[in-house]
């Protein structure tokens, strides 16, 4: 029979043949924007072409 | 309390001073009160906690779990279990679903390795919350873009406007090449008023889809590279795969406009205004570029794994480079998929480590040469 709320078999009795029984734990979902490249390249006082220009530029 | 914690038999009754007569009084597995067992992303079941810990279940282990009524103690559980070791199997579940805040009773400590392991999980970001569940604007219902209908007017009007903007960039980008001069100051203020705009974006495509922020903020990931972010893990409950993806491509999509609107002025404006909107556009490019980066954990790299139907495939890579390097044993959850696809995990780790590795060295030489230079 499968549960309508949720759509998983809930069966009173559970028989599982060889099946893998594991759960994994979800790290917090965070939508990340990384400013390191542009904020770096916006610091360096020579260009702002490269983060790798700035360094030799410097 | 034993190793499984549950299916023992309470304090008198166990020490056989219950009524004579009566059969021990068995306390059953039952999940903690607020505890939630839902379908999630990608169709998966998931568990959870009270304190929003989300967990994804194999399938027979959502059968476990849906059947955790306080009527049934691991060793059941382990009687409906075929195969080798089937109580030792069933003990490990319930010691997971104890660790993941889900199963009443007390989970068996770590040992130092996997505690190392579980701690660089959960804080690879140092986070400075800029704003938690206070009242505002993405705490507002998503109003125009609720609609499924509106949020098809907006892509066939936004892809245009997108395809618009990258002619413009790469025109630009063509046409003036890269910038002699340096950054103007307000270049900054631009670039930070641009990047509240992109998380922004990930908020309101969330409420468009009815998925509760929890936080936004910056931080530091891997405690040195500063990011911006919006905490979504609400998303776990959306089961769409197309809204997943539109969640992690909404910031990106934002960037991109920016960027040609940038490119107009850099292209057409003249003089001081387009030299720094010249220096602006380079800097933008880059940050659209990192965050489409698919070797870093930012939108590119989530819109990949939405769009394969996978669910944390950063964790698991990393699982199987943690199991061949420090020989900790491989989850049940990676043990499970085929050895091509562990391969693959392996690779994909081990160029972003590579890369990740190559980035902090990167900064530091930076930071350093920056640092010098002021002294």
């Amino acid at each position: 029979m499968i549960d309508e709320t949720h759509g998983l078999d809930s069966r009173s009795e559970i028989e599982l043949y060889l099946e893998d029984i594991g759960s994994e734990e979800l790290p917090d979902a965070a939508s990340l924007s990384a400013t390191f490249f542009s904020f770096g390249s916006a610091s360096c006082p020579y260009s702002t072409a490269s983060s790798a220009s700035c360094l030799s530029s410097s | 309390m034993s190793r499984s914690g549950i299916g023992t038999v309470t304090g008198a009754a166990a020490a056989g001073g219950g009524r004579p007569g009566r059969p021990p009084r068995v306390e059953g597995l039952r999940l903690r009160a607020g505890a939630e067992l839902i379908v999630g992303v990608h169709d998966q079941p998931l568990v959870v906690s009270p304190e929003g810990l989300y967990t994804r279940l194999m399938p027979a282990a959502a059968r476990i779990v849906a059947s955790l009524d306080g009527t049934r103690t691991a060793a059941d559980l382990a009687s409906g279990v075929r195969g080798p070791a089937a109580r030792a199997r069933v003990d490990a579940l319930l010691d997971e679903l104890r660790r993941a805040g889900v199963l009443e009773g007390d989970a068996p400590a770590l040992n130092r390795r996997e505690r190392l392991l579980s701690r660089l999980r959960r804080k690879a970001i140092l986070r400075l919350p800029l704003w938690r569940r206070a009242p505002g604007p993405l705490t507002a219902p998503a109003g125009p873009l609720a609609s499924a209908g509106s949020r098809r007017v907006l892509a066939l009007a936004g892809i245009p406007a997108l395809l618009a903007a990258a002619v413009f960039v790469l025109t630009a980008l063509v046409a003036l090449g890269l910038p002699s001069s340096s950054a103007p100051w307000p270049v900054a203020l631009v670039l930070l008023v641009q990047l509240a705009c992109h998380e922004a974006s990930h908020a309101v495509v969330c409420r468009a889809l009815g998925v509760r922020i929890r936080e936004a903020g910056v931080g530091l990931w891997l405690w040195a590279l500063p990011v911006a972010y919006v905490d979504r893990t609400d998303s776990y409950r959306l089961r769409s795969r197309r809204g997943h993806v539109a969640i992690a491509l909404a910031g990106p999509a934002g960037d991109l406009l920016w960027c040609g609107a940038t490119a107009l002025v850099a292209l057409y404006a003249g003089g001081s205004a387009a030299s720094a909107a010249h220096a602006l556009l380079v800097l933008q490019v880059v940050l659209l570029c990192t965050n489409l980066n698919p070797l870093l954990p930012t939108d590119g790299f989530h819109a990949l794994e939405a769009a394969t139907g996978t669910t944390n495939l950063r964790h698991r890579a990393f699982a199987v480079l943690s199991a061949l390097v420090l020989r900790v044993p491989l989850p049940v959850t990676v043990r499970a998929l085929p050895r091509r696809r562990r391969s693959l995990y392996l690779g994909y780790a081990a160029v972003s480590a590579g890369y990740t590795l190559l980035l902090l060295c990167g900064v530091g030489f930076g930071l350093t040469q920056v640092l010098g230079g002021a002294l």
